[in-house]
């Protein structure tokens, strides 16, 4: 049972008043069944002997629990999973050691693990926040740059537009006919690949996707599939582990 | 691909990530030292070796040559606690990309060193980096942190010769999957970042506590021992010129061999960086 701070703190004083008042009674006949005083020095020794035991009882209640240090947790921020879903977390972590001279800052004993292990990016090329690194990979280059090609993996981005494969070769279409605004780049609804397969079917267009073996059709003029990105990119096919699992680098 | 030359107007660029999680703290075998000290002397040595060979006339400043950076993840020093930060100290504490010359000029200190071939033999060498160690490995976040310094260096430099990244490791990825992109992706995003000369490219060393057999820029992912074969896939093929200049260093390289490096020790891990880090076999041009 789980109650509320306040209701817990009436209880608490309940019970601590209650115990105080049986202990005082039973000095009181151990006081009288030893010594024979005047009655005023009885009440005198009881009130005062109820007192401190209360107020000693109160605060062994009441009192905070002392604290304990504790493993930091996972990183929150990564949105990782502890547990058994990141079964390579296996190192412990244990605080920083440095062999840095003495007056280095990794002498200094800030680096004690005081706080949760957190990301520390002071870079200048990460966002300013220092949470989490600049996604450069959805960054589009600022001029002459190609689309991304074919090979490239979900979500890089090309720095310097520059097709390797040897249809790079071929001569480029002319584009006077190229309409921007009606021109979609298609990707896979599943997992977000760019490697398609496509062929025509009437009305409109049959797609593959080479990566994961998503089948779909699309008809110009709808809405295209909502893209739903998930885990797995480069691992095993969504088809063999249903998209809950990712090949893990290695052991 | 991967023929451009190193000049002053297309400079290259040279990123080590160096594993700097807790369990870099365990005695490298055979040399009486951590794998975070050896690391810290390789790294050491091969900046020193970059500053010589972009020194052309005598007295005269090293020449922009190269724009380096080394990244450590695990253990921070700016900001105490797990992440990925620059592993310069001193003057060039934080920064990223340092362009050689500015490199050369701002070394935390100048140290006698023990020889890296020879315990017995010290020199006095300038130090850039530092051995540290502690924490986890969040091998994706440095490849995240240290892309956007690709990213951003290619922007720059469209038509040099494709930046060299270099993966320091001795263990176990901790943060894969990080931002739910698994680590072979990480390296996917930043081996897509390319510039007129071809792809970035990311090489492995792996360094073992342990006395096994080494092996050196592999052909086949088949008989290697763990992680080997995961390394091999996430590592990009030797170049051309960078495989000529293995084969002369003695290596037995094959047409497919990677630039990937198991169980490296000390010596092979300084010759695996500086034939990582050289770029076709030419004079430099001005």
């Amino acid at each position: 049972m789980v109650l509320p701070k306040d209701d817990k703190q009436q209880v608490i004083l309940l019970v601590t008043l209650l115990c105080g008042g049986v202990g005082s009674l039973l000095a009181f006949g151990l006081y009288r069944q030893f010594w024979h005083v005047g009655t005023w020095w009885t009440v005198l020794a009881l009130v005062a002997g109820a007192a401190v035991g209360t107020g000693l009882a109160f605060y062994v209640l009441t009192a905070e629990p002392r604290q304990t240090w504790q493993a930091p947790p996972s990183r929150p921020s990564t949105g990782r999973p502890a547990g058994p879903a990141n079964p390579y977390g296996v190192e412990a972590v244990q605080p920083p050691r440095h062999h840095a001279p003495a007056n280095h800052p990794a002498a200094m004993p800030a680096q004690q693990p005081t706080e949760p292990a957190k990301i520390v990016l002071p870079l200048a090329g990460a966002d300013a926040a220092g949470s989490l690194p600049r996604q450069w990979w959805n960054e589009r280059p600022p001029t002459g740059t190609a689309p991304p090609t074919g090979t490239a993996p979900p979500g890089a981005r090309q720095a310097k537009g520059r097709d390797l494969s040897p249809t790079r070769r071929t001569p480029a279409p002319p584009l006077s006919s190229y309409d921007a605004a009606s021109a979609l780049i298609a990707q896979c609804p599943r997992c977000g690949d760019f490697r398609l397969d496509v062929s025509t079917v009437s009305p409109g267009y049959a797609f593959r996707c080479t990566e994961c073996g998503n089948r779909w059709e699309w008809t110009p003029g709808t809405p295209w599939p909502s893209v739903v990105v998930r885990r797995n990119l480069g691992g095993r096919s969504v088809a063999e582990d249903g998209g809950t699992q990712q090949r893990e680098p290695w052991r | 691909m991967y023929q451009q030359f190193v000049s002053r107007a297309d400079p290259g660029c040279i990123v080590i990530l160096l594993d700097r999680s807790d369990s870099m703290k365990l005695p490298w075998s055979g040399t009486g030292a951590t794998m975070a000290q050896g690391a810290a002397l390789v790294l050491n040595n091969l900046l020193l070796d970059l500053c010589l060979t972009a020194t052309k006339e005598v007295h005269e400043p090293v020449r922009h040559y190269f724009d380096v950076g080394v990244f450590g993840y695990g253990a921070c020093l700016n900001t105490p606690g797990e992440g990925v930060e620059s592993a310069f100290s001193g003057p060039l504490a934080g920064r990223g990309l340092v362009p050689l010359p500015e490199l050369a000029e701002n070394p935390l200190a100048v140290r006698e060193e023990p020889s890296v071939d020879v315990m017995s033999v010290s020199s006095k060498i300038p130090i850039w980096v530092e051995p540290v160690f502690g924490y986890r490995t969040p091998m994706c976040e440095a490849i995240a942190v240290a892309g956007a310094y690709v990213f951003d260096w290619v922007q720059l430099h469209p038509d040099s010769f494709p930046p060299i990244v270099i993966n320091i490791t001795d263990g176990m990825v901790t943060d894969s999957p990080y931002q739910e992109v698994a680590l072979p992706d990480w390296v996917r995003r930043l081996t897509g970042i390319e510039t007129s000369d071809g792809p970035t490219l990311f090489f492995n060393v792996f360094l073992s506590a342990t006395p096994t057999s080494e092996i050196v820029f592999p052909a086949s992912p088949v008989g290697l021992p763990p992680p080997g074969p995961d390394l091999f896939a996430m590592t990009s093929p030797l170049p051309a010129a960078m495989a000529e200049n293995a084969r002369a260093d003695g290596f037995d390289v094959r047409p497919d061999s990677r630039g990937l490096a198991l169980n490296a020790g000390r010596s092979t891990l300084l010759r695996v960086l500086q034939i990582g880090t050289r770029v076709p076999d030419v004079p430099m041009r001005s």
